[in-house]
């Protein structure tokens, strides 16, 4: 027996009690990643390699932080050894020592320390001061550090190190304090333990070896160096002494240890004597979700039936079916002995601070499946209309809290909800959760490049050929180093490679979840520590969201969605000008809305406008509202990558028969065909041919939507696989099966989400056909969103009949706006180096007075030169000009005190005309496009390649294609609004080029797309000339040359990339 | 008459100044020391492939995949204007550096140019752009009857322009020429505005209103008849040439042909100038990519090319290199001799130069780079320090308190002898070489230490202190290549 569970093991572990045979030792110092540049290891690499050496515990202490803590928890679990809990706190007098936990109230009071210390300091810069110790310092047990300790550190620069040990007494108590003793194999260390041993002999304190550990194995020293060069804003060449000395702070077996301090052996046992005093564990948190207040005598469950059935009534007016009835009671009947009644109340009343706030709000995810969420207008899905099972959201067999994900309009509505919900809870009650930034391909070699002091071109260089994403595909490292300057020979490439691959996915900084919400009964900051957001007014915790589920901690996610923002303006547009439109009344089947769709007119439209999506609409022929919930969920990496996109649609098009796998399959799958598309069928497929259970299902199900880990998923397919075995199942079937279930591991999409995003996407392709103007004006007004830039948006509203009129500043508002006729108004909010306080002014002196003259808006609005300018260059001030250069002509003149209100001194009159006479030529069509493009990146006048198209020879518009036979050789050009290399398409890369006439799509196969990288990814005009394919009713170029087509100067609207 | 030399493209010209023959390949200049190095200039064949000023290079890769990138060196700019400058005083002494790439000569006085005739002017201005070519330099020249002018003359793209018609010559010429601030270029550029002759055109008060006083300074540019005086200079007193050869050299003869000739040119400025070499930097770059630098103290300061040819020849005959030689620099520190007066308790040396002397006699011995003041560096390498020249003028007073020994006595042994020692248990327990021999009584350690693994030099040690049983106290170090004896501890 060595002490070690199996993984996954339920069983209570007490690996301390295993021990007595061996060498004891468990580690109590221990520095992860999550001390962000001081560890060079993930914690649950430092928790891994703890049990393959044989230590029965470990505790990470990382830097103001339990950033890693249920990372290790888990793993440490895992793999069968006691995870304990701690923290390095680094003091306001510069000392940093750790400190570990030994019962839920250290803890608590942990969490509330590192909690109030990062409240009070800006991001990154929090320090616990000396004098507030004491009032945390129950249940918490002090080491006296290392270098930076407080002991040492003072018997080092020859203080009191004396006192300094006192301060830590006086804090924790006696028996609460060790002296934390390291040898690293450093020169110099022996005398400074010799100090501290006097130390702790002089006040009877144990002696408690440590290792200092920064990284689980010894090669983890070079990332920790790399670390140091960032962290003092150096290089390695000029580090000097802020590199390690060496390797030695990794992780060491007992017997290692016990020899190190083989004269010193009760320093070593001692550690597994605090490791048993250390009871606490996170499974202990005490986390409650917030109760929601009722009224004497009521009770949650009652009010939650009563808004319930009352939301019911509403929703099918009046009177309420008894299937519906029957649904509703044996939900609610769950909810409240699952005791969720007071989380469905809370979310209903937020939804309901949406809704009084005329803020657009919609569930989605499996909360959809909820027929009491959808009384409550928490979703807009009738689970019962779409046969979706309310099991999938909420079942007995499911351990953790129902997940609902809020969408919100993006942007100030959204974040006057999250302010709300501090409002309502507290800032020390409710927080978003944290997003571990990790470093990526490019953020990891950039890094790595400036601590290894190569030239910055040479980065750019690596950091522009990686802008495909997923090249370990397509371009090995090395070879994008040898493309990028940095050849094999070089004598940095070596470490430059190495160093690339380890640092990958380290956490680089803790940011904000998009929308994630933790709420707590009582104060959360004694659940989890938390601290400011870099945005003013956010509080953020430590854990990210997969942290937060893990530890049982509940969720609301308030997300900001462009095209939520895009629907409520659109809806305020029409209602302003008379054609109101109710979102929830519209018409269910609308022809020309799916018409739309099937010719992939679908530009702003939510969801469907990407190219693949652009590409399969015309296969799909979306026909009904079913038919848009299949098609956002195929175009998806999952389905894609598991092969499953185009069998149904070949299905579909009846080229291909309607098969099953297995007969058991068919009332799965009927719904698609025969083919998986959604996550909750392959839950049920588990169910079904593997005989999981619904704990069982819940696992595998987060096991796919895990995405941070492999491991994980690996695990649960093989469950999968051996439980199929076990049942018969033939080979091939499992073999397809399993192949499908690890493609949704990556991207898997509920069919509850899928809905809930094609009403988004039929409601925003309804607007973009009956309230066109309104619509464009809305998606001008909230970019930058989806896939299209606002040239391309302003170019497709003018292809649907819209009217695009050019910023005026005697007419435009702050936002685009509809005019009388129907025709769009640029706003002023596009011109760039024109700010919202001056466009402000300026609206407001116009409001109270229409201005007289161009010299009248300069004196009463304000503006800056710069403003003038950009406003002049792009016709804005003509209404006081007769032409642009005239405009700016007379912005240059400065004005006089007569301009300036004042008049003449001796009463005359002033002559408005003077300076208004311009010596200066008009602007040429090709000079009013650069000045638009340069000031507002879009034209409302000719497209930039109808300038330029007498100089195109044999090069064919886009609107001409649909004449292009099928394998013609043909040139095409235009802008490139879109490349596009999904990491699905095998290195395929996809351009969308823009001309005058409309889009154009090349494909690029990745033979040709490696030797012409840098001009795709760089070049924003390209002519391409290759093969017409006619398939399904699309049109593509297959790229056999590129060109670029010059651009005369021209800054061009921003591409959509590599999404 | 004033006759500006301009240098198109200085950067660039300055970069391939000893690499001639870049100028048919795609060449783009980007200056390395901008946040985000964008192509500076480019040569015609890069021009041709579309690579342009202002863009990164990695758009000018994109452009041009066989583009050869070079990075800016201010050194070698400031080398250039050098040459250009001892290159124009030797066509007249009144000469200005008026900005990189530009010197402004006044010709009053030159004889030759007197009266200014069209031929003799041409004639004297290709003499200049001959005797710039030969030292790598492609000149333009403009000749005018002001300083501004004879600029706009130089740089309107003709190799010689001699401005007679002066007012319809800078109308033609594009505004860039007055060189206005960005913030102007920009209002001229929206306003439509290209050519000097439009900007002319229009009413100088109402532009004056607009653009204030650079309005006035523009004018002063374009004007036909303001003059300046110049702001006349000497050339620098930096004596060095450089040669960039073809192919490796692997013979001694080549170098001593070329030293040959550099002693002879360079010596024969330092004639004109005054001066005498006292010193003589020789630096050859190898074809591994390291270099061979040695500097040769001049026993007399000297300007005979034969006696710095001798001092080169002796010293290169004995000179190995480990790879053939593919440049070479000489430069030559130059002196007036002065005189210095000793006060009675003169502490510093007595005579620096001769010092130097003995030094660069033991350099020669030990090698250059073995002479020095040692400095250490702040590093964890046990040896980390590097040698600074010594500093005659700080050197500490004796006087100085050092700080009391509060450890024994490390006497390092260097070089470090070998050593064989066996090991018990992973700690060292007897040992055998030059200085101690037996077992080993008391042992302390290991400490350890390593670095520069980022790289090729990358080091890591083992130290122990270690008693003999004659009660030697030594540090022993354990290397991947074996044991030494590192010190004695007293």
């Amino acid at each position: 027996m060595d002490g070690r569970s199996t993984p996954c093991s339920t069983e209570p572990i007490d690996p301390l009690a295993a021990t007595a045979s061996s060498p004891a030792y468990v580690e109590l110092h221990t520095r992860s990643a999550f001390s962000f540049l001081r560890g060079a290891s993930l914690p649950e690499e430092l928790a891994r390699t703890a049990a393959s050496l044989g230590l029965p515990a470990l505790a990470v202490c990382d830097r103001m932080g339990l950033y890693g803590a249920p990372r290790v928890f888990d793993t440490a679990r895992e793999h069968g050894i006691r995870p304990i809990i701690g923290a390095e706190l680094a003091m306001d007098d510069g000392s940093v020592f750790p400190v570990l936990v030994r019962s839920r109230e250290g803890y608590r009071n942990l969490c509330r320390l590192l909690s109030q210390a990062h409240l009070r300091a800006a991001k990154n810069e929090a320090t616990v001061r000396w004098e507030e110790l004491p009032e945390f310092a129950a249940g918490l047990v002090a080491l006296s550090g290392d270098r930076e300790g407080p002991a040492l550190r003072a018997i080092r620069t020859g203080r009191d190190a004396d006192a300094a040990l006192r301060r830590l007494l006086q804090a924790f108590g006696e028996g609460h304090v060790y002296v934390e003793i390291q040898r690293q194999r450093l020169r110099g260390e022996t005398r400074w333990n010799q100090a501290l041993q006097d130390l702790a002999a002089a006040h009877r304190i144990p002696l408690l070896a440590t290792g200092g550990v920064s990284q689980a194995t010894p090669e983890g020293r070079e990332v920790l160096d790399v670390f140091a060069c960032l962290r003092h804003h150096t290089h390695l060449d000029a580090a000097g002494t802020h590199l390690s000395i060496n390797d030695e702070a990794h992780l060491k077996p007992a017997s290692a240890m016990a020899r190190l301090f083989s004269d010193l052996p009760k320093a070593v046992t001692e550690t597994v004597r605090l490791a048993e005093r250390l009871e606490f564990t996170l499974e202990d948190l005490g986390y409650e979700f917030p109760r929601y207040p009722v009224g004497p005598g009521e009770t949650m469950e009652g009010v939650l039936r009563d808004w319930t059935f009352r939301g019911a009534r509403t929703r099918y007016g009046g009177e309420i079916p008894e299937k519906v009835r029957r649904l509703l009671e044996k939900e609610l009947t769950l909810i409240g002995r699952l005791g969720f009644s007071g989380y469905f109340l809370i979310v209903a009343d937020i939804v309901r601070f949406c809704r009084d706030e005329g803020i657009l709000a919609q569930g989605r995810g499996s909360a959809a499946n909820s027929a009491v969420c959808f009384c409550l207008g928490i979703t807009a899905v009738d689970p019962l209309k779409f046969n979706v099972l309310f099991e999938r959201f909420l079942s007995e067999s499911r351990k953790g809290w129902p997940d609902i994900d809020i969408d919100l309009p993006s942007g100030e509505r959204r974040e006057r909800v999250i302010q709300e919900v501090y409002r309502r809870y507290g800032r020390h009650s409710a927080a978003m959760t944290g997003t571990v930034i990790t470093y990526r391909g490019r953020s990891a070699a950039r890094e790595i490049g400036k601590a290894l002091n190569l030239p910055t071109d040479v980065l750019d260089r690596f950091s522009s050929l990686q802008a495909g994403g997923d090249f370990p595909h397509t371009l090995e490292l090395e070879e994008q180093m040898r493309q990028a300057g940095l050849p094999a020979e070089h004598p940095r490439a070596t470490a430059f490679a190495r160093l690339c691959r380890r640092m990958r996915r380290l956490p680089r900084h803790l940011g904000q979840h998009s929308g994630g919400m933790i709420l707590c009964q009582g104060e959360l900051t004694g659940i989890v520590p938390l601290e400011n957001a870099s945005m003013a007014g956010r509080v953020v915790a430590q854990w990210d969201k997969d942290d937060c589920e893990g530890l049982g901690i509940i969720k609301v996610d308030l997300l900001g969605l462009g095209m939520m923002a895009v629907l409520q303006d659109t809806i305020t547009l029409t209602t302003q000008r008379g054609r109101p439109v109710d979102l929830s009344q519209l018409p269910k089947d609308d022809p020309d809305t799916y018409a739309l769709m099937q010719r992939a007119d679908t530009i702003g439209v939510f969801q469907i406008e990407s190219r693949a999506q652009m590409a399969t609409l015309p296969r799909m022929k979306p026909a009904c509202f079913y038919d848009l919930v299949i098609e956002v969920a195929i175009i998806r990496p999952g389905p894609i990558q598991g092969d499953l996109a185009h069998p149904y649609l070949r299905r579909r098009n009846g080229l291909e028969s309607v098969t099953y796998l297995d007969p058991r399959l068919e009332p799965i799958l009927q719904r698609t065909l025969g083919v998986p598309l959604f996550q909750e069928q392959m839950l049920e497929i588990a169910m079904v041919m593997a005989d999981f259970s619904g704990d069982e299902a819940e696992n595998l199900r987060k096991a796919l939507s895990f995405h941070r880990s492999d491991e994980k998923m690996a695990l649960a397919t093989a469950k999968l696989r051996e439980s199929m075995a076990r049942k018969g199942v033939a080979p091939n079937v499992i073999e397809s099966i399993a192949k499908a279930v690890g493609s949704f591991a990556l991207y898997g999409f509920p069919e509850s989400h899928a809905i809930s995003f094609a009403l988004l996407a039929y409601a925003s392709a309804y607007l973009k056909v009956h309230r066109t103007p309104e619509f464009f004006a809305a998606l001008l007004n909230n970019q930058p969103m989806g896939f299209y830039a606002p040239a391309t948006v302003v170019q497709d509203a003018k292809n649907h009949g819209v009217a695009v009129r050019p910023v005026c500043a005697a007419r435009s508002d702050w936002e685009t706006r509809v005019e009388s006729d129907g025709s769009l108004r640029l706003g002023l909010s596009l011109v760039q180096g024109l700010t919202a306080s001056h466009a402000a002014r300026l609206l407001q002196e116009r409001t109270r007075k229409p201005f007289a003259s161009l010299d009248d808006l300069k004196s009463r609005s304000s503006l800056g030169p710069e403003a003038l300018r950009a406003l002049a260059s792009i016709g804005a001030l003509n209404a006081w000009a007769t032409d642009r250069r005239s405009a700016l002509w007379q912005t240059e003149r400065p004005l006089r005190q007569e301009d300036l209100g004042g008049g003449l001194p001796d009463g005359g009159v002033v002559d408005r005309l003077e300076g208004s006479a311009s010596p200066l030529k008009p602007m040429s069509p090709e000079e009013r496009l650069v000045a638009d493009y340069a000031t507002l990146r879009l034209t409302t006048g000719p497209h930039p390649m109808a300038l330029r198209r007498g100089t195109l020879k044999n090069v064919w518009q886009s609107a001409q294609l649909q004449e292009a036979p099928d394998g013609a050789r043909i040139r095409v050009a235009g802008q490139v609004i879109c490349r596009q290399r999904p990491g699905t398409a095998k290195g395929v890369c996809f351009l969308s080029l823009e001309d005058e006439t409309g889009i154009t799509n090349a494909i690029v196969s990745p033979e040709l797309f490696e030797t012409e990288r840098l001009r795709i990814s760089t070049e924003p005009f390209l002519l391409v000339e290759g093969i017409v394919q006619r398939r399904h009713g699309t049109i593509h170029v297959r790229a056999l040359h590129l060109e670029r087509l010059p651009d005369h100067h021209l800054q061009t609207s921003a591409s959509h990339d590599f999404a | 008459m004033y006759a500006v030399i301009h240098l198109p493209q200085f950067a660039l010209q300055a970069a391939l100044r000893l690499s001639p023959e870049l100028w048919g390949q795609p060449v783009a200049l980007v200056d390395p020391a901008r946040t985000t190095p964008v192509v500076l200039e480019t040569t015609p064949p890069a021009r041709d492939a579309g690579v342009e000023r202002g863009q990164t290079a990695t758009q000018a890769l994109a452009r041009c995949t066989d583009i050869l990138i070079r990075h800016r060196a201010p050194a070698r700019e400031s080398a250039t204007t050098d040459v250009l400058l001892q290159c124009a005083y030797g066509f007249s002494p009144h000469l200005e550096s008026t900005a990189p790439g530009l010197c402004t000569l006044d010709l009053r006085g030159l004889s030759r140019l007197q009266p200014p005739q069209t031929d003799a002017l041409q004639t004297w201005a290709q003499e200049l752009r001959s005797s710039l070519i030969t030292q790598g330099l492609h000149a333009h020249i403009g000749i005018a009857t002001t300083p501004n002018m004879a600029r706009h003359g130089a740089q309107s793209g003709e190799a010689v322009r001699i401005v007679t018609d002066a007012a319809g010559f800078i109308a033609s010429l594009p505004l860039a020429a007055l060189e206005p601030s960005s913030d102007t270029a920009r209002i001229l550029t929206g306003w439509g505005l290209h050519t000097v002759g439009q900007l002319l055109a229009l009413d100088p008060s109402a532009l004056t209103d607009r653009l204030g006083l650079e309005a006035l300074g523009l004018l002063a540019a374009a004007s036909t008849r303001n003059t300046r005086p110049l702001n006349t200079v000497r050339p620098p007193e930096v004596w060095t040439e450089s040669w960039d050869f073809e192919e490796p050299v692997e013979t001694l003869e080549p170098l001593l042909f070329l030293l040959r000739r550099f002693t002879d040119t360079l010596c024969a400025r330092l004639a004109l100038a005054g001066r005498a070499a006292e010193r003589v930097d020789l630096s050859l770059r190898l074809e591994s990519g390291n270099r061979l630098e040695r500097q040769l103290n001049v026993p007399e300061p000297t300007r005979d090319a034969a006696v710095l040819q001798r001092l080169l020849a002796t010293h290169l005959d004995t000179v190995r290199s480990e790879s053939a030689v593919v440049g070479l620099q000489l430069t030559l520190e130059t002196t007036v001799p002065v005189q210095r007066q000793f006060g009675l308790f003169e502490t510093t040396l007595k005579d620096p130069r001769q010092f130097q002397e003995t030094l660069g006699r033991i350099a020669a011995i030990l090698g250059s780079d073995r002479v020095g003041t040692p400095v250490r560096l702040q590093q964890h390498g046990i040896d980390a320090f590097r040698l600074m020249p010594p500093d005659f003028e700080g050197v500490p007073a004796l006087s100085q308190s050092r700080p009391a020994l509060q450890a024994p006595g490390l006497r390092r042994l260097r070089p470090a002898p070998t050593a064989t020692v066996e090991s018990i248990n992973g700690r060292p327990a007897s040992i055998h070489c030059a200085i101690a021999h037996g077992r080993l009584v008391v042992t302390l350690g290991p400490w350890r230490a390593s670095g520069r693994w980022w790289e090729n030099g990358a080091w890591q040690r083992e130290e122990w202190d270690a008693t003999t049983l004659r009660g030697q106290v030594l540090r022993l170090v354990h290397q991947p290549d074996g044991w030494t004896v590192d010190a004695l501890l007293d």
